[in-house]
């Protein structure tokens, strides 16, 4: 539109003739001529975006070729418009006239891809964001997942080969209690819950297991009152715990120790304790283990501000960590 | 005694695993070795220790994480025994789990066993140790230095430890990091400053500045390593050196190289 309105103007400005059919067909000529050259800066759009580096650079590039584009698309309709249409400017003037419209269309054009290419980039940018923060949660739920220890894992296996000469059925009870806790561990959903009842089931065969590796060296004891064991808790979560009860607890005594898993609620909070009677914790409160960490982000991502874990030494001596969710019951 | 003499002769073993069923493993895999008799089977490092220095097995198989003296702390130990006593034990270490430590043990040679443990590796491991016994076992200086070496390796991977083992005339006992007070080195030794008294563990003070939590300990001086918390005063005296007072009461003075860190706290 511009294009013609631009040259009626010139004609009428010269006092010539303006042919408007023959007018509008020449623009529409040297329309189609630009279109060959389209993808041409389609490509350059691509392949040297102006907003990125070396920016000059690119510019240049992109300058030269709508310099280029024009003065092919004018060798090309210039000659070729007498073929179609009458001649309505001389030659010269359709070659200056002409160049400085084809820039211009040309550069308008440019000016267009680039920031239609700007804009779907961005777009692609958002979506790989989005994708990426899902995969992260994803990742990070996958961390949190309850994992077997493999301290325990091998301990385990190796007091299984030894039970195998000497205690056949024992040795088939260690291997069968161990297959089940990975079969567990491997399912475990961090967001999963399940009444403390069935989490003290699961806690018992890795008790089970212990009780035998530590043949008399540990005594276990639960203190759990009934509606304590219909509350929900996130699964798998007391065994990291009375993991670390043994590991840094039990496992540096010299003499038979003790642990206790009490449950009970206070108000709408369930309490839930691991004890141990051992050296106690290296620095009170700190509770910077891995295992009290990956605890604490899941309880921290499950109830947010309503739950929190504190590690605390005992008076008479020992460990103490304390969890404390939001109390909700089972369905009966 | 004839070479062929010595080569029959019984090789004497220590056990310290403080899980009786793995205990039992090793005796199980042994009992195929009638040349290898278990003269002692210890719950704990400590055991471990009194065994080895007692019965001066020829092997002594170790596991790593024992309540008490862990295991690298009784190869600590018997590394910097009195090399008149002989020869430390060939060690062979037993883990559960532990990559960094498997490395050290690769790297220096040393024999050791994963659990489970499996048969056929304990048997070509036993062929090792009766080849290197029977060329007369390690001489007192290498095999001391060897395990010198292994368990300055070994320590480096195990992080900050709580405490640090003393040897004292009774037998050694523990130092929490976390009550020492200053650190000062005294010959081949580590004077540690700690509950008003001093306890002498052998290290270099390289070794226990990379020990220590750089957050809690700073090094004032070439010989002087002292608790950040437990700083009363800290003097300056001109020329970047400071007098640093303690809440025992102990006053140490820093040298100019290392003034820097004095120089943060001060602001």
């Amino acid at each position: 539109m511009l294009v013609v309105a631009d040259r009626a103007i010139f004609l009428g400005y010269r006092d010539r003739p303006v042919a408007w059919g023959t007018l509008i067909g020449q623009t529409l000529f040297v329309w189609y001529a630009c279109a060959l050259f389209i993808p041409v800066l389609y490509w350059a759009t691509r392949r040297f975006p102006v907003d990125q580096e070396p920016v000059a650079v690119n510019l240049s590039i992109h300058v030269a070729l709508i310099l280029a584009v024009s003065a092919a698309t004018l060798a090309i309709t210039v000659p070729l418009t007498p073929l179609f249409f009458e001649r309505q400017t001389t030659l010269a003037e359709s070659f200056a006239g002409g160049f400085f419209r084809e820039v211009l269309a040309f550069g308008a054009v440019a000016a267009l891809l680039q920031a239609i290419d700007f804009f779907r980039r961005y777009q692609e940018r958002q979506t790989r964001a989005a994708q990426l923060e899902a995969q992260l949660s994803d990742a990070q739920l996958h961390a949190l997942r309850a994992q077997l220890n493999p301290h325990f894992l091998f301990n385990t296996l190796n007091a299984a080969t030894a039970l195998i000469q000497r205690d056949p059925r024992g040795a088939d009870a260690m291997l069968t209690r161990l297959g089940e806790l990975l079969r567990l561990t491997l399912r475990a959903d961090p967001a999963h819950e399940t009444p403390l009842a069935e989490e003290l089931e699961l806690l018992e065969r890795y008790l089970a297991i212990m009780r035998v590796r530590f043949e008399g060296k540990v005594v276990v004891e639960t203190d759990v009152s009934p509606q304590a064991a219909r509350a929900m808790v996130p699964s798998f979560v007391l065994q990291p715990l009375v993991e670390n009860a043994f590991e840094h607890g039990m496992a540096r005594l010299q003499r038979p120790g003790r642990i206790r898993i009490v449950a009970r609620p206070e108000g709408d909070s369930l309490l839930l304790t691991v004890e141990d009677d051992g050296p106690g914790p290296v620095r009170p409160g700190d509770g910077t283990g891995v295992g009290l960490s990956n605890t604490r982000r899941r309880l921290a991502g499950l109830y947010g501000a309503a739950a929190s874990l504190t590690l605390g030494a005992l008076p008479a001596g020992g460990t103490s960590v304390s969890l404390r969710l939001p109390l909700r019951t089972a369905p009966a | 005694m004839t070479q062929a003499d010595a080569k029959r002769s019984p090789i004497r073993v220590v056990i310290a695993d403080d899980e009786p069923l793995a205990r039992e493993r090793l005796r199980q895999l042994l009992a195929s070795h009638p040349r290898f008799e278990i003269v002692a089977e210890c719950a704990d490092g400590d055991e471990a220790l009194a065994a080895a220095l007692t019965e001066k097995p020829e092997v002594l198989f170790l596991d790593i994480s024992m309540p008490g003296l862990d295991g690298i702390e009784v190869a600590a130990e018997l590394a910097e025994g009195d090399e008149r006593a002989g020869a430390p034990p060939a060690v062979v270490f037993v883990t559960a789990h532990d990559h960094f430590a498997v490395r050290a043990f690769e790297v220096n040679a040393t024999d050791y066993l994963v659990k489970p443990v499996d048969r056929e590796r304990f048997d070509r491991m036993i062929v090792r140790l009766e080849r290197r016994l029977g060329d007369g076992g390690d001489d007192a200086v290498d095999g001391a230095s060897m395990l010198r070496r292994l368990v300055a390796e070994l320590r480096v991977g195990s992080g900050y430890p709580p405490r640090f083992v003393v040897r004292g005339p009774k037998g050694h006992y523990f130092v929490r990091t976390e009550e020492i007070e200053a650190a000062r080195a005294d010959g081949n030794y580590v004077a540690l400053l700690a509950a008003g008294r001093t306890h002498l563990v052998r290290e270099t003070m390289k070794s226990f500045e990379s020990r220590v939590d750089p957050a809690r300990f700073v090094r004032i001086h070439r010989s002087t390593i002292v608790s950040i918390d437990r700083i009363t005063h800290i003097e300056p005296l001109g020329h970047a050196e400071y007098r640093v007072t303690m809440q025992g009461g102990a006053r140490f003075e820093s040298s100019r190289p290392y003034c820097h860190v004095l120089q943060a706290l001060v602001r």
